[in-house]
Parts: C-alpha cells; sequence; structure tokens
C-alpha cells in the first residue's frame, strides 16, 4: 500500500472513527471530554492532508522531471471496492455491447483534491478548537462533537471521491450535516425553521443535480471521473478494475481497453469527445442548479442567512469556510463539461456576478452582526462563479483565481465568523449591532483579529482577500476586454466587471460598518451579557490569532511565490486549458498569453483605491455622529432603497407569494380529496370483504342435514355446467 | 341392442336409483342411525355400479374395489354405532338436530316449529255404573299398601 | 403382490404394525407415557425403512414409487413426528393408546395414498385416514362440543366418500381398470377402453367428466375446498387443538397428492374442462375463506377458515398443473403446490401447537382475546406465533411467502400458447395477490392483539414440552426455508417433474372372467 493510499482513506476515516466514537461513547463516557476524539482525529487528519500535498507536489516534479508526460495535469485514483454494479445497463449504441453499471468507490489525489483537503480539514481543526470554549456549558456537548467529525467526513469525501454518484452520496451527506447542526438547538423554533428551510431549498439544488447526472449518464454511458481499466473480455463482460490501484499513466498506452470516465484523461486529452450543443448546456445548467443550492447563489440564496440560527462555530465552518464551497468545487472539477457550452459559463459568470452585487447590497443595511457575515459569504461566493465564469479555453485565470478565493475566503471568513462568536459569547448571545457598541477595549484580541479579517475581507494590500480578489476582477476584466469575444458577450462581462468592482466597494464599506459598529464609539453592553463581559477564553483566541495570521499571509504568500496557482494549474481540469493553451500558442506564434500581458496593475490599484473608499465612507458615517446616518437613512428610504435593502430585496415575501403559498394551497386541496374521496374509496374496498363475508355467514348455521345439502347442490352445479359444456 | 350393454344399463340405474335414494335420506331424516344407513345405501349403489362395470369390462378390479367398500363399511359401521351410543348417553335423543351447537356465533339456533295443537279427543262413550262396588277389606288393603 | 411390493411397503408396514401393538398393549398395560415413546419410535423406524428404501422411481403391484411419493411420505413422516410430539401429553379420560395407534394409522394412510399406483389402494389410504380420525375426533376431549364434532365430520365424510367412491366407480367404468397406469392409456387412446368394438353404453363419453367433477367433490372435501368446506369450522372450534391440527394437515396432504396423481397425472384428455373447474374451485376457496375468516374470534375457527382459504391457494397450483400441456409456464403448479402444501403445514401445526402449548388441560385457548399481551408475557412464544401467522400470510422472507410466490408465478407464466386462456391465469392470480391481502388483515390483528394490548390474564401455559419443541421446530423450519427456499422448492418441482402413473413394464394381461356368457 503506498502513501498516496493510505492517506486518502486516513483522512476521511479517522473523522468517521471519532463520529462513531463519540456518538457511542459521548452521552455516557465522555461528556465534557467529548472533544478529544474530534480534535485528535482531525488533528491527525490535519497532518495527513499536508502530506498528501507534498506528495502530490512531489508527484508532480516526478513527472516533470521525466520529461512530457502523456497525462493531462496529475492525478491518481485509487479503487477501494465496488459498491454496486449492474450489467448491461446502458447500451450506447446498437452496434457496441451494453456497458454494465457500476459504482465503484474511488477515491483520488490531484492538486485540486489536495487544496480541499488541506483547507477543509485546516479550518475544522480551528473551528473544533475553538467550539472547546465556546460549547462548553451546552447540554448538547457530545452531540456537537459527533456531529462535527461526520461533517468533516463527508465533506472530505465528497472532495476526494472520484465519481458522480459517490459525489452526490456525499453531497447529501454534507447538507445533512448541514441540516443537523442548523438545528442543533431544536428546541427554539427558529432554529428548527431554518434547518428545514435549508433542507428544502437545498433539495431544489439537489433535484436539478441530480437531473444533470441522469443526463450525463444517458450521455456518456458512465459516471466515472477517472477512466476504468476493463477486464480482457471488453465493454461486454461486467467491468472490472484489473488492479485494485489504477495509475491511469500505465494504461494509457492502451486505449481499447480503457473505459473513458467524464473527466478522464482520454476525454481530456481528446476534448472533441465532449458532447456540445444543448445537451451540454442542459448538463452545466442543471449541475450549476445543484452548486447554486449548496453555494446558495441566486436564486437559491433565501436559506443561507436564516441558516446563521446554528451554533457560530458551525456557521463558521459549515456555512463559511467549507460546505457552502462545494459548489464551487464541483463546478471547478466540471470545468472541462462548462468549456463544452459557452452558454453555461456565462451563466455561470452571470449569476456570480448578479449574486454578488445583490448580496452586497443587502449586507449594507443587515444589523444581525453573523447576517452581515452571510450575506458576505454569499457575496464572495459569487465572485468565485463569477471567476469561473470568466474561464475560457485558452484561459484558466478565472478557475485558479475563483478557487484562490475559495482557499483565502475560508481563512478570513473562519475569522470573521468566529470573532463574531467571541462577540456573541461575551454579550450573552446577543448578536445584534445596534444594541453594543465600542468593545475594542474589553475585547483586544478579539478586536485586532477581527479588524485583520475585515481588512482582508475588503481587499486592502496585502491582506489574503486583495490577492485573491484582484485576480479574479482581473480574469473578468480580461474577459471584458478581450477582442475574441463577440460584441454582446463582451459587453457582458463588462457588466460584470463593473459589477464586481461595485462589490468591492460595497463590502469594504458594510465590512467596516459592522467593525466600526462593534468595536468602536460610546462603550455598550447589553443586559444579557451581566457585568462581566470578557474576553473569551484561551482556547477561542488562539484560533482566531492563527487564523488572524492565516489573513495576513496565505494571499501574499501564494500569490507572490505564484506556488498555489502553479500547483492548481496541475489538476487535471485545469492543465487541460494549459494544454490547449500551449497548443493555440503554438500555433499563433505568440510569445506571451494574453493573461500575462496584463499584470493588472492597474486593476490592483482600482480596486485597492475603491476598497479604501469604501472603508473612508464608513469611517466618515459611523465613526462620525449618528445623525449623519439618519439623515442619509431618510434620503435613501425616500426613494425605497433602505428598505429593500433592509427587507433583504423580499426574497423570502416573495418566494413566500409565489411559491410557497400556492404550493399549500394545492396540498390543502390535495388533502380534501385525499381524505373526502380517496379515503372513503379505499376504507369501502377494505369492508367489502368483511360485508361479502357477513352476507355469507348464514351459510355456516350448523346443522349437519344443511351442510350436506349445499354440498351435494354445489357439486350439482359443478355436474350440470361440466357436462353441458 | 347388446345383451351385455343393455344389462349394464339396468344396473347402473339401479345403483344409480340406489345412490339418489340414499342421498334423499341423507338429507331428510333426523334419526343418526338412518342417516348412517342411508349413506351406506349410497354405498351399496356405487357397489352396484361397480360389479356391473367389472362384469362390463371383463375385470376382476370392480369386484375387488367392492369387497373393499364392504369392509370398509363395516369398520364405519362400527366406530358409527359407538359414536352413536354415547351420542345418544349424553343427549337421550337420537335426533341429530341436537347438534348444532358449533356454527357461527351470530346465527340463531334451528328451532323446531311448534305442532299444532291437537283438538283434545271426543270423549268415548261410557256406560254408566251398573251394580255395587266390591267391599275391599282392611286388611287387604293394608296388605296391599305394604306391597 | 411380490416381496418387492412387501419391500417397498416396509415403512408403511412397520407404523401399522406398531399401531396394533399399541392397539393391543394398550388392552392391557396402563403406562400411557410409554405409548409415545413407542409411538415416536414407530416413525424413527418407518423413516429408517424409508431411507433404507431410496432409489429410482419404482412400480410394483399396486404401487408407484417415484418422487411424488417419497415427497408425500417424507412429509407424512415428519408431519407424524410433530404430531407424536405435539399430543406427547397422556389423555385425561384415558384412551391414550387408541389415540395414539390411530394417530400412526392415519399417518400410514397419507403414507399410502402417496405411493397409491391404483385406485383400490388409493381408496384404502384414504380411508385409513378417515377412520381413526373419527376415533381421534371422539377421544380428543369428552364434551358436547367435541362430541358434536365426531359426529359432524363422520357423516360428512362417509356422504363424502360415498361421492369420491361414485366418481372412481365412473372412472373405473370409462377405462375397465383400477390401474392408474391403464387409465392413462385408456383415457389418452393408446389402449381401448371398451371390450367389444360397436357397443358403446348409452352416455359413455360423458363418464369420464362425470368422474372427474364427483372425484374432485369427494377430494374437495378432504382438502376443505368450498362448497365442501362446510365441516371444517364447526369441527376445528369442536375439538382439540392437536387434533384441529391434524385435521388441518394430513386429511388436506392426502387430497392433495390424491387429486395430482388422479386427475394431472392419470386423466388425460380433459384438458379442455378441468382447469376451468379447478380454477373456479381456487378462486370461490380462497375467497369464501378469507371473507369469513374476518369475522371469526375463536381461533380454532379462524385457523379452519385460513385452512380452507390456504386450500384456495394451492388449488391454484393444481388448475396451473390441469392446464393444457403446451401452455405451461417455467414455475410448475403442481410443484408449487407441492411446496405450498409443505410451508402451510409447518404453519399451521406450529400455529396449533402454540395454542396448545398455551393452553391448560381443562381450558384451552380459545379466543383471539386470550393472546392478548402475549408479546409481553412470553415474548418468545410470541415471536413463535407472529412467525406462523406472517407465514401464512406469505410476508417476504418467511417461508409462506416463497410459497405463494411460486404459485403465483406458475399461474402467470402460463404462456398464451395459441389459447386464449392466460387472461385467466393472470385473472387468478390477482384473485390469489388480493385474497393475501385480505388474509393480512386477520392474521395481522392477532399479531396485533399479541403485541399491542394489555393482558387480560396471562396464559398458564401449561402445555409442556412436546409443544413447545413442535412449535420450535416449526419456526425454525418456516425460518430456514424462508432464507433458503431454493432445496425443498427443486424437491417439489423434481416430485412433480420426475412423477407419473407410467408403467415401466406392462402388466400381465386381462384374466378373463369366466361366468361371462351373452344371454
Amino acid at each position: 500500500m503506498d502513501t498516496i493510499k493510505t492517506l486518502l482513506i486516513l483522512i476521511p476515516a479517522l473523522p468517521l472513527a471519532a463520529t462513531l466514537l463519540t456518538a457511542v461513547l459521548g452521552k455516557r463516557v465522555l461528556r465534557r471530554q467529548s472533544h478529544w476524539p474530534t480534535v485528535l482525529a482531525i488533528g491527525l487528519s490535519c497532518a495527513a492532508s499536508l502530506v498528501l500535498v507534498f506528495q502530490v507536489q512531489q508527484g508532480i516534479h516526478k513527472a516533470e522531471s521525466e520529461g512530457p508526460s502523456p497525462q493531462v495535469g496529475y492525478e491518481k485514483v485509487v479503487t477501494l471496492w465496488t459498491w454496486a454494479g449492474v450489467d448491461g445497463a446502458y447500451a450506447y449504441s446498437t452496434s457496441e455491447p451494453a456497458r454494465g453499471f457500476r459504482i465503484d468507490v474511488t477515491l483520488r489525489a490531484d492538486p485540486l483534491t489536495a487544496v480541499m483537503l488541506a483547507m477543509v480539514t485546516l479550518v475544522s481543526l480551528l473551528v473544533a478548537v475553538y467550539s472547546i470554549g465556546y460549547m462548553h456549558d451546552d447540554p448538547g456537548y457530545w452531540r456537537f462533537f459527533s456531529y462535527i467529525p461526520l461533517f468533516v467526513f463527508s465533506m472530505t469525501m465528497l472532495v476526494s471521491v472520484s465519481n458522480f454518484v459517490l459525489l452526490y452520496v456525499f453531497w447529501e451527506a454534507v447538507g445533512l450535516c448541514s441540516y443537523l447542526l442548523i438545528g442543533f438547538w431544536f428546541q427554539k423554533p427558529a432554529a428548527a425553521a431554518a434547518g428545514k428551510k435549508a433542507f428544502l431549498v437545498n433539495r431544489i439544488g439537489d433535484f436539478g443535480f441530480a437531473l444533470g447526472l441522469f443526463l450525463l449518464w444517458t450521455t456518456y454511458g458512465t459516471l466515472d471521473f477517472h477512466d476504468v481499466k476493463l477486464a480482457a473480455g471488453g465493454e461486454g463482460t461486467a467491468a472490472t478494475v484489473v488492479h485494485h490501484e489504477t495509475e491511469i499513466v500505465e494504461d494509457a498506452d492502451q486505449p481499447g481497453l480503457v473505459r473513458a470516465g467524464v473527466l478522464g484523461q482520454t476525454m481530456l486529452r481528446d476534448r472533441a469527445l465532449y458532447v456540445t450543443g444543448g445537451v451540454a448546456t442542459a448538463i452545466c445548467l442543471l449541475l450549476m442548479l445543484g452548486a447554486c443550492g449548496k453555494s446558495a447563489q441566486f436564486p437559491l440564496h433565501v436559506w443561507l442567512p436564516d441558516a446563521m440560527e446554528g451554533p457560530t462555530p458551525v456557521s463558521a465552518l459549515i456555512h463559511a469556510a467549507t460546505m457552502v464551497t462545494a459548489g464551487v468545487y464541483m463546478v471547478t472539477r466540471c470545468l472541462p463539461l462548462f468549456l463544452a457550452s459557452e452558454v453555461a459559463l456565462q451563466v455561470v459568470a452571470a449569476i456570480g456576478g448578479f449574486t454578488a452585487l445583490l448580496a452586497a447590497l443587502t449586507a449594507l443595511t443587515q444589523t444581525d452582526l453573523k447576517r452581515i457575515l452571510a450575506y458576505s459569504t454569499i457575496s464572495q461566493l459569487g465572485y468565485m462563479f463569477l471567476g469561473l465564469g470568466a474561464v475560457t479555453l485558452l484561459s484558466a485565470a478565472g478557475a485558479v483565481a475563483g478557487m484562490f478565493h475559495l482557499f483565502t475566503h475560508a481563512f478570513f471568513k473562519a475569522l470573521l465568523f468566529l470573532g463574531a462568536g467571541s462577540v456573541m459569547h461575551a454579550m450573552g448571545g446577543v448578536i445584534d449591532v445596534r444594541r453594543f457598541g465600542g468593545l475594542r477595549r474589553l475585547m483586544p484580541t478579539t478586536h485586532w483579529t477581527f479588524l485583520f479579517g475585515c481588512l482582508a475581507l475588503a481587499g486592502i494590500v496585502p491582506f489574503a482577500g486583495f490577492w485573491s480578489k484582484d485576480l479574479i476582477l482581473a480574469a473578468v476584466g480580461e474577459q471584458a476586454y478581450s477582442h475574441a469575444l463577440d460584441p454582446q458577450t463582451q459587453r457582458l462581462y463588462y457588466l460584470l466587471y463593473i459589477a464586481g468592482l461595485l462589490t468591492a466597494f460595497l463590502t469594504a464599506f458594510y465590512t467596516f460598518r459592522a467593525f466600526f459598529l462593534t468595536f468602536y464609539g460610546e462603550e455598550r453592553i447589553p443586559r444579557e451579557a451581566g457585568h462581566h463581559a470578557h474576553e473569551s477564553p484561551r482556547s477561542m483566541t488562539v484560533p482566531l490569532a492563527i487564523l488572524a495570521v492565516c489573513a495576513l499571509v496565505v494571499g501574499a504568500y501564494f500569490e507572490l511565490t505564484h506556488g498555489f496557482a502553479h500547483f492548481l494549474e496541475q489538476a487535471p481540469p485545469l492543465a487541460m486549458i494549459a494544454a490547449e493553451q500551449a497548443t493555440a500558442e503554438a500555433g499563433a506564434g505568440l510569445g506571451q498569453s494574453a493573461h500575462q500581458a496584463l499584470s493588472h496593475w492597474w486593476v490592483a490599484v482600482i480596486s485597492s483605491l475603491i476598497a479604501a473608499a469604501g472603508i473612508a465612507l464608513a469611517a466618515l458615517l459611523y465613526l462620525g455622529h449618528p445623525q449623519r446616518v439618519e439623515r442619509l437613512t431618510r434620503t435613501l428610504d425616500a426613494g425605497g432603497l433602505y428598505r429593500l435593502s433592509r427587507g433583504k430585496f423580499f426574497f423570502d415575501e416573495i418566494y413566500d407569494l409565489f411559491v410557497v403559498r400556492p404550493l399549500q394551497a394545492v396540498a390543502s386541496l390535495s388533502f380534501l380529496f385525499d381524505r373526502t374521496v380517496i379515503d372513503r374509496l379505499v376504507d369501502g374496498c377494505g369492508l367489502m370483504p368483511k360485508r361479502i363475508g357477513a352476507a355469507l355467514r348464514p351459510l355456516q348455521n350448523g346443522m349437519i342435514q344443511f351442510y350436506a345439502l349445499a354440498m351435494v347442490l354445489g357439486l350439482l352445479v359443478l355436474l350440470g355446467t361440466l357436462l353441458t359444456m | 341392442m347388446d345383451p351385455e350393454i343393455a344389462l349394464l344399463h339396468n344396473y347402473l340405474i339401479v345403483g344409480a336409483v340406489l345412490f339418489g335414494i340414499g342421498m334423499i335420506g341423507f338429507f331428510s331424516r333426523r334419526n343418526m342411525i338412518v342417516m348412517f344407513l342411508c349413506a351406506e345405501m349410497m354405498l351399496q349403489g356405487v357397489s352396484l355400479s361397480l360389479v356391473a362395470f367389472g362384469r362390463f369390462h371383463n375385470d376382476f378390479g370392480g369386484q375387488m374395489l367392492v369387497i373393499f367398500i364392504i369392509a370398509v363399511a363395516a369398520c364405519e359401521a362400527a366406530i358409527a354405532l359407538a359414536v352413536v351410543l354415547m351420542l345418544y348417553r349424553r343427549a337421550g335423543k337420537l335426533d341429530v338436530i341436537v347438534w348444532q351447537a358449533l356454527r357461527e356465533d351470530n346465527q340463531p339456533a334451528f328451532e323446531e316449529e311448534a305442532l299444532p295443537e291437537e283438538p283434545p279427543a271426543e270423549p268415548w262413550p261410557s256406560l254408566s255404573r251398573a251394580g255395587l262396588s266390591p267391599e275391599i277389606l282392611p286388611e287387604e288393603t293394608d296388605f296391599r299398601s305394604r306391597l | 403382490m411380490s416381496a418387492e411390493t412387501v419391500r417397498l411397503l416396509t415403512p408403511e408396514i412397520v407404523l401399522i404394525a406398531v399401531a396394533v401393538a399399541i392397539f393391543v398393549a394398550g388392552a392391557f398395560a396402563d403406562a400411557p407415557k410409554w405409548f409415545r415413546w413407542i409411538a415416536g419410535a414407530g416413525v424413527a423406524l418407518s423413516a429408517v425403512a424409508l431411507w433404507m428404501q431410496h432409489g429410482a422411481a419404482v412400480c410394483s403391484g399396486p404401487l408407484t414409487i417415484d418422487s411424488l411419493a417419497y415427497y408425500g411420505r417424507w412429509l407424512a413422516l415428519v408431519l407424524g413426528a410433530l404430531f407424536v410430539l405435539l399430543t406427547a401429553r397422556p389423555l385425561a379420560g384415558g384412551g391414550t393408546p387408541e389415540y395414539v395407534g390411530s394417530l400412526l394409522l392415519a399417518i400410514a394412510g397419507l403414507m399410502l395414498v402417496s405411493g397409491a399406483g391404483e385406485l383400490v389402494l388409493m381408496f384404502v389410504g384414504l380411508e385409513l385416514i378417515s377412520i381413526p380420525t373419527y376415533v381421534l375426533l371422539y377421544l380428543g376431549r369428552r364434551d358436547a362440543a367435541s362430541q358434536e364434532s365426531a359426529v359432524k365430520y363422520f357423516l360428512l365424510s362417509i356422504l363424502a366418500s360415498a361421492i369420491l367412491l361414485y366418481g372412481l366407480g365412473f372412472l373405473y367404468g370409462t377405462t375397465g381398470s383400477t390401474e392408474l397406469g391403464e387409465i392413462h392409456a385408456a383415457l389418452a387412446g393408446s389402449r381401448p377402453a371398451l371390450p367389444d368394438a360397436g357397443a358403446v353404453p348409452v352416455g359413455f363419453d360423458m363418464f369420464a367428466r362425470l368422474a372427474l367433477v364427483l372425484i374432485f367433490a369427494g377430494l374437495g372435501f378432504k382438502i376443505a375446498a368450498a362448497p365442501f368446506h362446510f365441516y371444517a369450522p364447526d369441527v376445528y372450534q369442536g375439538t382439540t387443538q392437536a387434533n384441529a391440527a391434524l385435521l388441518s394437515v394430513v386429511p388436506k396432504a392426502a387430497g392433495m397428492v390424491a387429486l395430482v396423481r388422479i386427475l394431472v397425472l392419470a386423466m388425460p384428455g380433459l384438458e379442455a374442462f378441468a382447469w376451468k373447474l379447478a380454477l373456479v374451485m381456487a378462486v370461490l376457496t380462497m375467497t369464501l375463506g378469507n371473507f369469513m375468516a374476518l369475522w371469526q374470534n375463536n381461533l380454532r375457527r379462524l385457523l379452519a377458515y385460513s385452512s380452507i382459504a390456504h386450500a384456495g391457494y394451492m388449488l391454484i397450483g393444481l388448475t396451473v398443473g390441469l392446464a393444457p400441456a403446451i401452455v405451461r409456464g417455467s414455475q410448475d403448479g403442481v410443484g408449487a403446490l407441492l411446496f405450498y402444501l409443505c410451508v402451510y403445514a409447518l404453519a399451521t401445526v406450529g400455529a396449533f401447537a402454540v395454542l396448545e402449548y398455551l393452553g391448560r388441560e381443562d381450558a384451552p385457548i380459545d379466543a383471539v382475546d386470550e393472546l392478548a399481551g402475549l408479546g409481553r408475557a412470553r415474548p418468545l412464544v410470541a415471536a413463535a406465533m407472529s412467525v406462523f401467522l406472517f407465514s401464512l400470510a406469505g410476508i417476504p422472507l418467511l417461508a409462506g411467502f416463497w410459497g405463494k410466490f411460486a404459485l403465483f408465478l406458475s399461474a402467470l407464466g402460463v404462456d398464451p400458447g395459441g389459447v386464449s386462456v392466460r387472461p385467466w391465469f393472470v385473472g387468478l392470480a390477482i384473485v390469489g395477490a388480493l385474497n393475501a391481502a385480505v388474509a393480512a388483515a386477520y392474521y395481522l390483528r392477532i399479531v396485533g392483539v399479541m403485541f399491542f394490548r394489555t393482558p387480560l390474564a396471562v396464559p398458564k401455559a401449561e402445555g409442556g414440552m412436546g409443544p413447545w419443541l413442535t412449535f420450535t421446530v416449526c419456526a425454525v423450519l418456516t425460518l430456514a426455508i424462508g432464507a433458503f427456499p431454493r432445496p425443498l422448492l427443486q424437491a417439489a418441482n423434481d416430485a412433480s417433474r420426475q412423477s407419473s402413473v407410467q408403467r415401466a413394464a406392462p402388466d400381465l394381461p386381462p384374466v378373463e372372467l369366466a361366468g361371462r356368457t351373452g344371454p
């Protein structure tokens, strides 16, 4: 068993073991010590993930040193066992024998997975440590620490499986964890309702996702990402993986014996194998619908703000850093599919840009600190999709930027949420920014770390958010000024570029609005906090500090060393674009690619200026006289703009009016029909045998002679009919 | 007509009549012993047919079956009489109507229709008493009373 | 009759000899406990004899010992062992040796019917079941209800016997032989049925059909098929649990095997209507049984109706078996019937054994309500009872499910084959499935009473080891067959496919009847 396989198994297996251990022993044995299995397991997983990153890195170096390889990017696929299989399930064409449907439990190691694993386990570890302090009095302590590793297990599996079916399974599994954790305080009606809402809205997205998978299956006849080696019998026999460890490099010479996976090497090498046109668009849009649900994009974004009813560490981990980025991960993973349909990419970009702006506008006027952060999460996720939508066949910069933003965002958004949690912890559960203020002296560590997070989110040099947001804007801007596109598309990207810049301004403004309201001004402490409002314990501040350092350095470090981009570009979906790009450049004889020509210095300057302007405006309004804010509010309210933003653009009300109520009406009609018509019919049918039985009972009157007579009469009837037949 | 066939017909008809009489008797009689005898009569009808068929086919099988039927009927008769005797001891009647307690629990019991009341019989004409009654000695009555 | 015949009859002879020995010894010895052991030893000895003679199918004298015969005889011996266990308690008012001996005789009768290749032997076998059964019914208990059930069964049974005999008489009259092989040959037309060509009795062409209906009616009484089922509820209700178990299994098995032997194997040429008769009886029987069972409160009466309904299910298999040969599907109808017979027997005997175990000598379990709360008071017994009821209801993964599955599959497998009979069989399967759904209502009601009602009074459970062992064995077998139905189903299908009434060697020419003269 080689290292990579061991690591791939260990990373999800340890949290799963922790879940089982805590679930079994937590209530009676571990009690207040329930966090130990979780923290240990996630810590080991995190270490394993980091080792995996280096292993992958080494693999890439090794492949590079061996000269040009036929493999697109770097990937290693490990098949553990076959979960299910149906022979002859799919007939590709009449000439070809039917293919089997197989679900192999297969894990993969490639740069994309490695980055996600490292990010997920690291953030999870910090959040788990933070939760020790945050949850310490909760009666459901052990329950919390059995859900968290379950989530980590599901999330690590989600990013490391190599099959759409399993992706869907764990997609649902993280959704389940999210549901369980949003409703963690299920006694609270708002929390229970929020959990239900999240679940239902996600169902819509998952329905689209499932349809997308069906369409993929009927189109390509497989749901594996990777190529599968077949037994010598070929397609007709039940496909068996020859070796349980498949390194695709080895069988590249035998194309006849390989079944091309949807995202496998065969398809990546020859892009003409991808279906184009309407089918491709349909597949991509359905997958995007799934991503919209999970990553809270318009029009399915309404669940995320409500999900803040869950414990704050959960909000930080699941609803800011990791789970909500699953949609971004999935779209990145499926980029080869999206590249087959230009429309789909434009839709991705448009949804991303629109959601980013919409959420930023909503965040301006919210008063709940966690809600502000939730809308900012939606907005930043929109940025990521915007970046992904700016990918072209010739440039993977958008995708790299999107993933980079995902990576940096995980740190500073987790930091902000944990900071908000720290404030909430000290304020006795109060989270309304209007009810407290001037906390900077009371909670210095929280104040400073929160500031780092705000600066990173606003995109100020040299914080992490600056670098990644800048890259996205640059990629979109490049599309907007690209001459390869038709004018209409160019106009779309131009608009999206403007939206991105505007969002950057708004982000800086609302972030610092929240920051100033919380930590500056006159010191106010709500009644609920009591007299001992204090800085949070060490277990909470240490993760905050670590995250703050990350928020400061990860962006600059990886951008200046180009480490992240180089590493990620070896992921098969992105490597395919790089390969295309190399071919195109060789053909056109261009010395420098377009995206390198733009060194973005002016984009950086503009966005920095805009962010600074946002912060300045926030300082002007919220550090000065409150009357100024009131006057501005009144002016804006005259136009209805303020109310629109305050009311979250009334999405909940609109959905309630146009979706929920009509459905409820139909449901109550069906209920009425069921009760009055169907139930009566069923009851009637059920009673019929009894009625008939009652009618027959007089036959059984106990008299021997009657019985004899009945027997003989029956006999005579049978005789009569048979003899005349 | 072939005399063999005519013979067969005759016996079959007699057999069927015996079978039918037995069956009707079985329905209509309420004395358990008579019911059993009716069933025996049905068996005799079958036996007669079998013997006739055996002769017609020139085969022993029918007669063999008849002998077994007779043997089995004898066994049944033994058991029947034993059972009927025990039932008679319990109920004091041979009427089969007595045995109808086991039935569907919502069904009424069969009640025998009461026979119409017979009109009181006309008194027979009687002669008026003539002569004297003999005198009975007291010791004579004492003696009788002791008997 | 030859040495070979005697050798083949050894198991039956052993049983009958042991029975006679018990009868004789009973007159002198007063050791009621020992008679059980002797009977058990007799059954075991008989099983050894049966085991030793296993071999290829043979016909000898009146016997046809083929795989159907072996299936029936083994079933009889297993049932015999179960009944000896079930009745392990000496009778209250004496008569134990007579009871045990009669039990062995009834089992021997079932074995004879299974192996009979000749009408006389078959009739004797059937009577060897009936006559001891009268004694058993009388001896079971000495109250009025028990005696009433004895006289009811007795009188109606001899009426049915007469009808059956009349049918056998007509069968003999049509073919001129009591040998099933000869009968088959005559009806198939390969042997002249009439002694003289040209001399045809009036109505001769009707005789075969007449025989069919009369035999069906006579055996219909044994299997409790409507409209010949009337005795069953009253008799079961009046008698003991063990007797009810015996009545619901042994005559039914004998009747089914005899129906298969005579109607399916020995009476060709009646394809046009034989299956219609069986179909009508099947539908009538299962529907009536299930519908009436819905109303019952007395457990034995309920199980009596249930046994009627199950006879209806089994008739589905017979219907398929009687269907014209060209339209048979993959699952053999008769095979399904034989499989179902075994599965049904185990569940029914088990259910009665549970009742026997729970009851007291003087106060047997009668009403459904007496089982209330059994799930809490005696969870293991309640679980075993649930296994039997679920199996009877045909809940998946229990033996009964596979039985119904095989039956419905055989009905659905009937292929059109140019004849438009398929809708009838599909309809039959649908009626069967609907009936199974109705039946679930009353089985589940008992389960519900056992598990979801508070107990009125905890049953004393004074049945002792014998009934306990019986229902445990039945439950284990029911579960085992549910988990691995294949071996038994295979055996049943083999019993159906490899059985016939054809003789391997030609018989002696018919003997000239000496006294025959023409007028």
